[in-house]
């Protein structure tokens, strides 16, 4: 939310720098995400001047020559826009300004002399708007720097969910003061504004659901004449990042800015009448209630909305006129020849706005205002301030009194105010005087032991509360640190500790460790023909994400998947919770540890029984002893003739299968890919030597980003002395390129047919460049490189 | 030829298929070039608009009802064959596989998760605190993770495009349980079954509806929780200055900002030193020299009301952090889609 530096200066008294105020916000209220000044520093060589002539330029006709006055002198400047006139106000670049969009120099414009430049509103940084040159306030004094009328800093602040009261400059000011210490400047006559409102106007209001709507106050104000609002107003706008649009939006747009609640104002010709007895026989009649599937409403912006069912809308005797909180709609929009007004400030539920939002998919700054909790209190105030604005600024005069309906309380509420505690709690060294100073200044009143708390807080109730404003404003950072002296007596169970160990082992044995997702696809539960599972999303983030896992099998293979399309074996593990129904009253899941394991690319029968040594290894480090039974009924996803169920203590703990044929073609996984999954939590109470520390691995790894490119494979095959160590190889053939980026060892073969005391070693080969895809004629001069490193160090031959 | 007298053909010659040659040939003999149902559809082009649609639309409902079974018997084919070759590459677990072909210890390591290491090194932070660490639900009740913490009905994050809810197939209106969304909800479940004094941290995994660029829908937290009489603001600084040097480093200082949690009261933000640059200014910390790491705050009496907990006499402090930023930010992996993407390229740098 964008806050104008210059406005909460105007509001409270401080001496900081956009930076310092900022810095001290964020420690002390609410976080300032960016510092921006508003205009650029050119606006101080950009002045008010006044238009004394228009003519025609002799040899373009889309451009004229103006006689323009700065004050000091006239003149001459040369103008493409259609939309001047003499007497107008607008802002003149002086020779030397340097706008963001070229210096501006004396210069002939199709052989005339010109002198500077008339500006458009985008052109001074200011807004977006571009339709003709801006055209200032006539009251504006001639050579006056725009910097001294437009310049300014703005805020954007994050306001966080409890405090919708500080969406706005008044209740940020009083935050300032309380920081500095000093007390905000309320407008003059705050006093006269009233808090009860009887109902005296010709407005009839009727809410038809008080949890959407608590409270709905209007007014409506006679004999407005449209037009622009003051440049101060229009300033304020714009530095807020609003756009002036005409006097009676202008001040609904402002008052929000200033007090905090949304206003609307609506046409009253456009709003039908019913017929009632009393002062006003006839009333505009409003209804706030809940829409019906199917009602439709072109909102301001011009968008056709076809509203869904339930969404807040405020309506006449038929039709909706407004989504209430979000954007007016068109039929009762102000325009030029709109002189009665009603104007609208009402309290709306966060809820429904955020609902209104969603289903729309818009947002204003009014529904962003009201997505936070407000107080209702901020509805009588926007009123009041809005219909006084009203008749000041667009010379209005009040029909009757405000109406309203709903209902609020002006209870205060009450908080124990006890300083020792606070002063406790906080662990502050804060005086009882300074805590008092800080509530008062922030609104709150201090009678003896009882605070009363501002109606605009709807977040202070409790003494902690009260201690949160005195710690916060005082500084949190100011607590005084104390040494912890609660002693327990840690029992952290063991499967975390075995689980850490666990990892640790596995990884020494080389297998390598993988974190997937607990939310299946049922895409990937499918491929893999996995499919039971007992819990699932009902609000997925699409229609496939949906399955809480119960294996950890399918993530384990579709991350196989994925790397298979670069490398030609792996293995990895990963151990992680499967999600089961639970089985105890108070527990909401049964969360159980699995231990999967996974080897790729070993030929025949080798897969199953390296998975198998691994899971042996595994076991016998924790003095485990599993046994394994050749599965008889293997399932679908199992290769029929490899698989087995893993058994511990006589019961049967998970299985270990390499994958089957078809589930293998279904992933793309071209070499074979065994799979175990086995219950963790069956045998960590047995598991022995867990030690009970917790400990990391040391680890400085700076990240090193890895090429995303096609990979190409070539094989190799060389005839080498029989003692040549086959790691020495690789190292070597991993230095020839940078771009040679693996290289593994498939085949190591002793016969006398490559010659006495020979042998033959293959090779695969990875080649792959960081910033393209290899070409094969490159691919084949790596490898070429490679055979001729191997000749020269290892004295190898290419094997025909 | 008619259609149902086409469909019948292939039924009966289906029925007779014996091996997975006679199914090709049979594909070619309805469904190739000059196939029997081919010749209708292309056939099509001489008749009526009328009857277009009638025969048309019959004869690719039979094409359809063809393509599938074949498919379905193809299947049983493939299924048939492998059913042979798992008879002939049976293997018997239990048989022993020659030395030369496992070695242990192996050529090359294995690597650990970069988010694992971080969490053992969480955990013996704390534990070197003497905090016990404790596992908590992933999939809680509604009531856990919000309601006990505060978090009324109103409440943004209570919208449901924020938490995961988990279908329950007899009451499809019941929101009863969900995807934790924060370790936070571990904090009254444990209060309600533990004696005071309380001290243990909570690491796991979390879930929101987001996933973009900077976001995962599973990630990690851990969550700090200590109750116990007298408990003050200055004990949670002195306990996250001790931590956090012990987990970033000596020279790590923090600062503690005002904030809201509804679950804490007065609930702050937690910036610390910025990792990278050491305080002095960088990309990472936008120039502050902090960076933004933890929620914390003295927990709310309400919470404490809802672990059963006096809570005038006695009082708390809880804090929490997400776990992928802390790992990006010391290993400078420029993407969280990295951590969970497992490609092997990144994970052998661990």
């Amino acid at each position: 939310m964008k806050f104008s530096y210059n406005w909460l200066k105007q509001l409270v008294d401080f001496n900081k720098t956009p930076q310092e105020l900022a810095d001290d916000l964020s420690c002390k209220s609410i976080e300032i995400e960016n510092i921006e000044k508003f205009g650029g520093d050119f606006l101080d060589t950009i002045v008010v001047g006044q238009i004394l002539e228009i003519n025609k330029h002799p040899n373009a006709d889309k451009l004229q020559i103006t006689k323009t006055d700065i004050g000091s002198q006239t003149l001459q400047i040369v103008c493409g826009a259609p939309n001047i006139a003499v007497g107008q106000k607008v802002p003149v670049a002086l020779i030397g300004t340097k706008l963001p969009m070229g210096e501006i120099k004396q210069a002939k414009i199709r052989d005339i002399e010109s002198f500077g430049m008339l500006c458009a509103q985008d052109e001074l940084g200011i807004g977006n708007d571009h339709t003709g040159i801006m055209i200032l306030d006539p009251d504006l004094p001639l050579g006056k720097k725009l910097s001294e009328i437009y310049g300014d800093w703005v805020l954007d602040g994050n306001i966080l969910s409890n405090r919708g009261d500080l969406q706005n400059h008044m209740q940020l000011a009083r935050e300032i003061g309380a920081i500095y210490g000093k007390e905000i400047k309320e407008i003059q006559n705050i006093e006269n504004w009233k808090l009860e409102i009887e109902n005296s106007g010709p407005v009839d209001v009727q809410i038809n659901n008080l949890e959407a709507c608590p409270l709905y106050t209007a007014q409506a104000i006679k004999g407005i004449k449209i037009g622009p609002s003051p440049t101060w107003m229009q300033q304020k706008l714009l530095a807020c990042g609003m756009k002036p649009i005409n006097n009676v939006v202008d001040i609904t747009n402002y008052v929000m800015l200033e007090y905090g609640n949304p206003l609307h104002a609506f046409d009253a010709k456009k709003i039908p009448t019913i017929e009632t007895q009393g002062n006003y026989p006839k009333k505009h009649q409003i209804v706030v209630r809940l829409s019906k599937k199917g009602e439709v409403i072109r909102t301001l912006d011009g968008q056709d909305h076809e509203l869904p069912e339930e969404l807040l809308v405020i309506a006449d005797h038929e039709k909706p006129i407004a989504v209430a909180g979000v954007m007016g709609g068109e039929n009762s929009e102000i325009d030029e020849t709109t002189s009665i007004v009603i104007l609208e400030s009402a309290n709306f539920n966060q809820k429904y706005i955020r609902k209104s939002q969603r289903e729309l998919g818009l947002a204003t700054e009014a529904s962003s205002r009201f997505a936070k909790d407000l107080s209702p209190y901020l509805a009588f105030q926007c009123l009041q301030r809005a219909a006084e604005l009203l008749v000041e600024l667009a010379s209005g005069e009040l029909i009757g009194g405000p109406v309203k309906a709903g209902a609020f309380s002006f209870e205060k509420r009450i908080v124990k105010f006890d300083y020792e505690k606070i002063r406790n709690y906080l662990s502050m060294d804060i005086s009882k005087e300074e805590s008092i100073k800080i509530l008062k200044n922030l609104g709150f009143e201090i009678d003896g032991n009882d605070i009363s708390v501002p109606l605009w807080r709807k977040d202070v109730g409790i003494w902690q509360d009260i201690a949160e404003e005195v710690g916060r404003i005082y500084g949190l950072d100011r607590s005084k640190e104390h040494e912890l002296s609660i002693q327990i007596e840690p029992k952290t169970e063991k499967a975390l500790y075995f689980e850490q160990s666990a990892k640790k082992y596995l990884a020494s044995l080389g297998l390598t460790e993988i974190y997937t997702l607990s939310i299946l696809s049922s895409e990937t539960a499918e491929k893999s023909k996995i499919l039971g599972h007992y819990f699932e999303i009902s609000n997925p983030m699409n229609e496939y994400d949906y399955i809480m896992r119960s294996s950890l099998v399918p993530g384990l293979l579709a991350v196989a998947s994925n790397n298979a399309k670069k490398f030609e074996r792996f293995s990895f593990f990963e151990l992680s919770k499967i999600y089961l129904p639970s089985d105890k009253e108070e527990a909401p899941s049964r969360e159980n540890r699995m231990l999967s394991l996974l080897v790729y690319g070993e030929k025949n029968e080798d897969g199953i029984l390296i998975l198998k040594n691994y899971i042996d290894h595994f076991a016998g480090a924790y003095g485990l002893n599993f046994q394994y039974e050749n599965d008889a009924k293997p399932k679908e996803f199992m290769h029929p003739g490899r698989c087995a169920k893993v058994i511990y203590k006589e019961e049967v703990i998970g299985n270990i299968f390499e994958v089957h044929p078809i589930v293998s073609e279904n992933l793309d996984l071209k070499n074979r890919c065994c799979v175990a999954e086995i219950n963790f939590e069956a045998f960590v109470d047995d598991a022995l030597d867990v030690e009970n520390r917790f400990a990391e691995e040391p680890s400085e790894v700076i990240y090193k980003e890895f090429s995303r490119f096609e990979v190409s494979k070539r094989d190799i095959a060389v005839v080498v002395d029989v003692g040549t160590n086959t790691i020495d190889i690789i190292k070597e053939i991993k230095n020839t390129d940078e771009k040679v980026v693996g290289a593994e060892l498939f085949d190591e073969y002793v016969s006398d047919k490559f010659g006495a005391g020979k042998k033959s070693v293959a090779y695969h080969l990875t080649f792959q460049a960081s910033d393209r895809t290899l070409n094969d004629t490159e691919a084949n001069e790596l490898f070429d490189k490679v055979l001729k490193i191997l000749s020269n160090k290892f004295n190898a031959e290419l094997r025909r | 030829m008619d259609l149902e007298e086409i469909k019948q053909q292939f039924i009966d010659a289906l029925s007779k298929v014996g091996s997975e040659k006679d199914l090709a040939e049979l594909e070619v003999e309805f469904l190739g070039r000059k196939g029997k149902l081919t010749t209708v559809l292309k056939g099509l082009s001489d008749l009526t608009i009328v009857e277009k649609k009638r025969i048309g639309g019959a004869a690719n409902e039979l094409k359809e009802f063809i393509a599938e079974e074949f498919r379905i018997k193809n299947l049983e084919f493939r299924m048939k064959k492998w059913e042979l070759i798992g008879e002939q590459e049976k293997q018997d677990i239990n048989s022993i596989i020659p030395d030369s072909r496992f070695q242990i210890p192996p050529s090359t390591l294995g690597h650990i998760h970069p988010i694992s290491n971080f969490l053992f090194k969480i955990n013996r932070v704390f534990e070197e605190m003497e905090y016990e660490v404790v596992d908590g639900y992933e999939i809680e009740t509604d009531y856990y993770n919000f309601t006990a913490l505060g978090t009324h009905l109103d409440h943004p994050a209570r919208d449901e495009q924020d938490t995961f809810y988990i279908k329950d197939l007899e009451h499809p209106d019941k929101k009863d349980l969900l995807l934790r969304t924060q370790t936070s909800a571990m904090q009254v479940r444990y209060m309600k079954k533990h004696p005071l004094p309380i001290k243990i941290i909570i690491p796991g995994k979390t879930y929101r509806r987001d996933n973009d660029a900077t976001h995962s829908p599973m990630f990690h937290q851990f969550e700090g929780l200590v109750v116990g009489e007298g408990i003050t603001l200055g004990d949670l600084k002195s306990t996250l200055m001790i931590a956090m040097k012990k987990l970033l480093g000596e020279n790590t200082k923090i600062r503690f900002r005002s904030s809201y949690f509804p679950f804490v009261e007065p609930g702050l933000e937690v910036d610390v030193t910025c990792a990278i640059c050491k305080g002095s200014g960088c990309n990472v910390c936008k120039n502050t020299g902090w960076l933004e790491l933890l929620g914390a705050g003295m927990v709310h009496p309400d919470v404490l009301k809802a672990g059963g907990i006096d809570s005038e006499k006695y009082s708390g402090f809880a804090f929490g952090t997400g776990v992928e930023r802390m790992v990006m930010v010391k290993h400078a992996i420029p993407s969280l889609k990295l951590l969970y993407e497992n490609d092997i390229r990144f994970l052998e740098q661990f």
